[in-house]
């Protein structure tokens, strides 16, 4: 979790220069190796190939340092939600390369995709995708246990993610006893607590009001203000807004990028 | 995931579907408890067979008469020829001819009417020597059996069965009372004690004569010369095969029969009629355990069923698992033990509706239920197999879900 993942881009880096302190959740600087969080060559995803095949990407390539905040933007079947998969490790290109803090993703085997999606990516999801029957902590741990962190320590770090999006006093509430904004903080708790290279917020205000969604939005600037790197896909401007950059995607081509006003 | 979580998720999920999992427990729950009740009740029958063989008298060899081809070609059906007569039974008696043979009785029997008094009674009277008692192994609770003098002699005493005693003369004693069968005074010298009933034959109800007094005096037809069956006592249990040989010797050449599948009788150790009435039982037993066996079968796979809706109901949170980084072995294992749980809380259900058979079946038959710690064991591992089992697709089909389409979901 907090440890420098992946193998070193063999382009000669000069290691001790190239680490840079990292600070993470619990406040304990650490080194990662200075690469892009995300880097992405000529990513193409085809479905059906053969009979009728749809290309969902036609050659994306876009890169994302560590501690920027960007925002996927795209109109609905723009190939924004295949990106996102792909971005995610919830699925593979067809072709094309895709290094995930210097980890080559393209073409690894469910068992370490599921590895690294637990490792490296915390998810927020437009549903919040809470388990129904579990406490909120209870939720927040849930990573932890694919991790197999031991049980004191778990409860711990889910403690402390709650504390840090402000639901300290929720901590035993199930989410149907919690608001939707409330819920969306438990999920953001839950996509912070394995301390993941990359925060990906998938619509994470499609579902709130215009006040809990200015919360969420207020709580994914101040993690990237303490330096989180965070990808916001988005349809709508006002939310993609905040982000430091914007591209926009169409037809499963990266159209624009431009910084945000 | 480490198996502890993976238990805690297990039993969390068992839980949250309080009575879905009732059922289903239930029906393995059921399966296993006809299973230990079948077994059990198997067992008992075959424990009461045994003792109520065993009841006959220790080491016994019973020679009966055996089929025989009668001078028309028509073969006899079993017990239907008379070739064994008291002159066998003294032969067999002698200790030069069959030295493993401690104790002879022959029986001749037939149904007589007792008369007492006013009262009478119709029951089996049983001629006999003065071994019956020992080679029966049977015991008096008021008098005294008859002897051998009595026999060669043939006095006119009798011995009365418990019960025949008790519907003659009541509550009075018996001993020194006058019966009178076809027309022969008999003075009563005994009453047996009470030993029950094996198979379908009071024990308790008949009256033995010394077998001289019945051949000359009551008997009338066959059993005048013949006797239906001869006891023989052997030494000991070692000794009974030696005293086998031994009668089956001496009767071949007593009846001048050369070729010994031809023999006139036939002789029935207390093995022999364990073994065949224990294989009957054993059969019943299979045929149940095995329709026992098909309910734990329908029990399984209300398992099976119980876990694939459990599987397309939850598929939204293996999508959110699988995202959050389970990898499939861990869905996998999650959702076997999740059935594997089912099937032992359906085992150890199943045992104790098992234990709570074995306590109300006996007040509703005859036969008692025996329950072995073996037995318990093996259908507890047996119910937790048939949910690991049956949970074997649910499981491998919820591991393989992609998460992206298991997130799409509704």
């Amino acid at each position: 979790m907090s440890e420098p993942t992946g193998r070193v881009p063999g382009l000669g880096n000069d290691l001790p220069t190239g680490r840079v302190p990292r600070v993470d959740v619990d406040g304990e600087p650490t080194l990662a190796v200075r690469h892009p969080v995300i880097d992405m060559k000529q990513l193409w995803k085809t479905y059906r190939p053969g009979s009728l095949a749809v290309h969902a990407l036609r050659g994306v390539t876009l890169s994302v340092d560590r501690g920027e905040f960007v925002a996927v933007m795209g109109p609905s079947g723009s190939g924004k939600s295949t990106l996102m998969h792909i971005m995610g490790c919830l699925d593979i290109p067809t072709s094309g390369t895709y290094e995930l803090s210097g980890e080559d993703v393209s073409e690894m085997s469910e068992n370490s995709l599921a590895r690294t999606r637990n490792r490296e990516i915390g998810f927020v999801f437009q549903q919040y995708n809470l388990l129904p029957r579990l406490t909120a902590w209870r939720n927040v741990e849930l990573p932890l246990m694919y991790a197999r962190v031991p049980a004191p320590e778990r409860r711990r770090r889910a403690l402390a993610c709650l504390q840090q999006v402000g639901l300290a006093e929720r901590v035993d509430h199930r989410p149907t006893e919690l608001s939707g904004g409330q819920q969306q903080r438990v999920a953001l708790a839950r996509a912070l607590v394995t301390n993941p290279a990359l925060l990906l917020a998938d619509e994470p205000t499609g579902n709130l009001d215009t006040a809990s969604a200015l919360e969420i939005l207020g709580l994914l600037q101040d993690l990237h203000r303490s330096g989180r790197t965070v990808v916001l896909i988005t349809h709508e401007p006002d939310v993609a807004a905040v982000a430091g950059r914007v591209l926009r995607i169409r037809d499963g081509q990266i159209d624009s990028q431009e910084a945000a006003a | 995931m480490r198996w502890r979580d993976t238990f805690r998720s297990g039993f969390d999920a068992i839980l949250g579907h309080g009575l879905r999992s009732l059922l289903t427990i239930l029906g393995i729950m059921i399966g296993i408890a006809a299973v230990i009740l079948t077994v059990g009740l198997g067992e008992g029958a075959q424990s009461t067979v045994n003792s109520a063989i065993s009841a006959l008298g220790s080491n016994l060899l019973v020679v009966t008469p055996g089929s025989t081809t009668s001078s028309g070609g028509v073969q006899g059906g079993f017990g239907s020829a008379s070739t064994l007569t008291l002159a066998d039974a003294d032969a067999l008696g002698s200790k030069r001819v069959a030295p493993n043979v401690i104790a002879v009785a022959p029986q001749a029997e037939t149904i007589e009417v007792l008369t007492a008094g006013s009262s009478n009674w119709t029951t089996t009277v049983v001629g006999s020597t003065a071994s019956w008692a020992e080679v029966r192994d049977r015991q008096l609770q008021e008098g005294g059996f008859f002897t051998r003098q009595s026999v060669s002699s043939a006095d006119d005493v009798a011995v009365l069965g418990s019960t025949t005693a008790s519907e003659l003369f009541g509550a009075r004693s018996a001993i020194d009372q006058t019966i009178t069968v076809n027309g022969v005074a008999l003075t009563v010298i005994g009453v047996l004690t009470t030993a029950g009933s094996s198979g379908s034959t009071n024990l308790d109800d008949m009256a033995i004569v010394p077998i001289t007094t019945a051949q000359q005096q009551l008997f009338t037809g066959t059993f005048a010369t013949s006797v239906s069956t001869i006891y023989c006592e052997a030494n000991s249990s070692s000794g009974l095969s030696g005293a086998y040989q031994e009668i089956d010797d001496e009767l071949l050449a007593a009846h001048h029969i050369a070729e010994p599948s031809q023999a006139d009788f036939t002789i029935t150790s207390q093995t022999t009629i364990a073994s065949t009435a224990n294989s009957v039982n054993r059969t019943l037993t299979d045929l149940l355990a095995g329709i026992a066996g098909i309910s734990l079968l329908v029990g399984g796979i209300g398992v099976m069923n119980i876990m694939l809706v459990s599987v397309t109901e939850r598929v939204r949170e293996i999508g959110l698992r699988k995202a959050l980084g389970a990898p499939p072995t861990d869905i996998r294992r999650q959702f076997l033990v999740e059935a594997s749980s089912l099937g032992l809380l359906g085992g150890i259900g199943g045992v104790l509706a098992g234990l709570l058979g074995t306590v109300i079946l006996p007040h509703l038959q005859s036969n008692p239920v025996t329950i072995s710690p073996l037995a318990t064991v093996v259908a507890i591992v047996v119910a937790i197999a048939i949910g690991l089992v049956f949970g074997v697709y649910p499981a491998t089909r919820a591991a393989r879900l992609s998460p992206i389409d298991a997130l799409r979901s509704e």
